[in-house]
């Protein structure tokens, strides 16, 4: 079985550069929280005192909200689902985001300790459920239904105008 | 055939006015007549950057949706300021900006009361045809509402604005699929202020991708467009900087058909 292996990334407000990172190798349980005791120590209002747990079980990892702000994973909270590579937690409604990653990086050989991403590197992730949930939620609508329509009578009508007016 | 082009950008701050406005100027400089019309109406701005006073303004957008004036009396004519001197009887170049008004009265009815969008409607063909444009800009309210999706549908282009950040990527995404749906022709996505030193063809590509369409532009942020803010139009300060080289080949594609 593959030993475990844990890189997380504390990406800044626009989400798509590392501020922070933590690796941990063949450990099974990391915590994250604002007390000291946590594997990874997190100062923000947001994030409780302990806010989470990742758990690696069964060659996988899994996260586990343990303070009251709960945690987003894939928009929704998490359920024992695999964690994948890329993987983004929302720590709270509006705290801080960590990015999940199971390839070690080349460059480092920190082990548990905190290192500055130094490549420029962006990382963009879409999450296709949001994006397809929020798209059908326009689509769905009257508005969205008579904009159709009123482009089929611009394609028919020379002048383009809506004929309501 | 007249041709409408959107701006839009899922998010405030991308720049999207400011590249609106220099597309515009930079597309009457070809000898075009163009106009450019603000319905961001909830927080107009565009007019700052054409260094439109609007004050002189007697009529706006609002005027024209409330039924007090016909579109074309809230045109004004910005070619002297932004392009230069132009002969008096001389149709071509031209600019004109149709601006939104800036009374808080004005915004917060807006804001209360909505207005008709096939109003919006009929006055944007009404203006393509009273000022006998060749192109007409239309810069939307950020984020996504009516008056953005009518924009939208009745485009012949969309140039989409966002920046190299996760909250503008994702948001971008339910534009351009929005506008998928709505069988918008050619989509124009711009990546603005893009910081110096990051991997352009990693950024190129994750947005390829993910959009599955292709990007038109990559920006660099630059120091000269922050210092300049939107007090003037960036690629008539600096012809010759990357910046008004990457917006002016833009123009040349949103122009060629």
């Amino acid at each position: 079985m593959t030993r475990p292996f844990l890189l997380l990334q504390l990406l800044d407000s626009g989400g798509t550069r590392s501020q922070q990172e933590w690796i941990f190798r063949d450990q099974t349980q990391v915590t994250i929280g604002r007390s000291a005791e946590q594997h990874v120590v997190l100062a923000d209002p947001y994030v409780s005192r302990a806010h989470a747990e990742l758990l690696w079980q069964d060659g996988h990892w899994t996260v586990l909200a343990t303070g009251r702000h709960g945690v987003q994973l894939r928009g929704r909270p998490p359920n024992d689902e695999p964690l994948v590579e890329g993987d983004i937690l929302q720590l709270g409604p509006s705290g801080p985001r960590l990015r999940v990653s199971f390839t070690p990086p080349s460059s480092s050989d920190v082990n548990g300790t905190l290192s500055f991403d130094e490549q420029e590197m962006v990382i963009l992730r879409l999450d296709r459920g949001q994006l397809e949930e929020e798209t059908s939620v326009i689509i769905d609508s009257d508005f969205f239904q008579k904009l159709q329509r009123i482009k089929r009578d611009r394609e028919t009508r020379p002048d383009g105008r809506s004929g309501t007016g | 055939m007249p041709k409408i082009i959107s701006t839009h950008s899922f998010r405030g701050g991308t720049g999207k006015s400011n590249t609106t406005a220099n597309l515009a100027v930079l597309t009457a400089k070809r000898g075009l007549r163009v106009g450019v019309i603000d319905t961001d109406i909830q927080s107009p701005g565009i007019h700052v950057i054409f260094g439109f006073d609007p004050k002189s303004a007697k009529s706006s957008l609002n005027d024209y949706l409330w039924g007090r004036c016909r579109i074309e009396e809230a045109a004004y004519d910005m070619t002297e300021g932004c392009i230069g001197q132009v002969h008096t009887g001389d149709e071509r170049p031209r600019l004109f900006l149709i601006p939104s008004s800036l009374r808080t009265g004005e915004i917060a009815r807006v804001l209360r009361e909505g207005y008709d969008v096939a109003k919006l409607n009929d006055g944007i063909h009404e203006l393509v045809e009273g000022l006998n444009l060749d192109v007409l800009f239309i810069d939307t309210h950020p984020g996504v509402n009516e008056e953005t999706l009518l924009s939208i549908a009745i485009s012949d282009a969309l140039v989409l604005t966002l920046r190299p950040d996760q909250q503008d990527f994702q948001g971008t995404a339910v534009t351009v699929e929005l506008a998928r749906r709505l069988e918008v022709p050619r989509m124009f996505v711009v990546v603005n202020k893009v910081p110096e030193g990051i991997d352009q063809d990693l950024l190129r590509e994750q947005v390829e991708a993910a959009y599955q369409c292709q990007v038109a532009a990559l920006l660099p942020l630059s120091n000269e467009m922050v210092k300049l803010g939107s007090g003037g139009l960036f690629a008539n300060r600096y012809p010759d900087h990357p910046l008004s080289v990457s917006l002016k080949r833009l123009s040349d594609e949103l122009m060629t058909s």
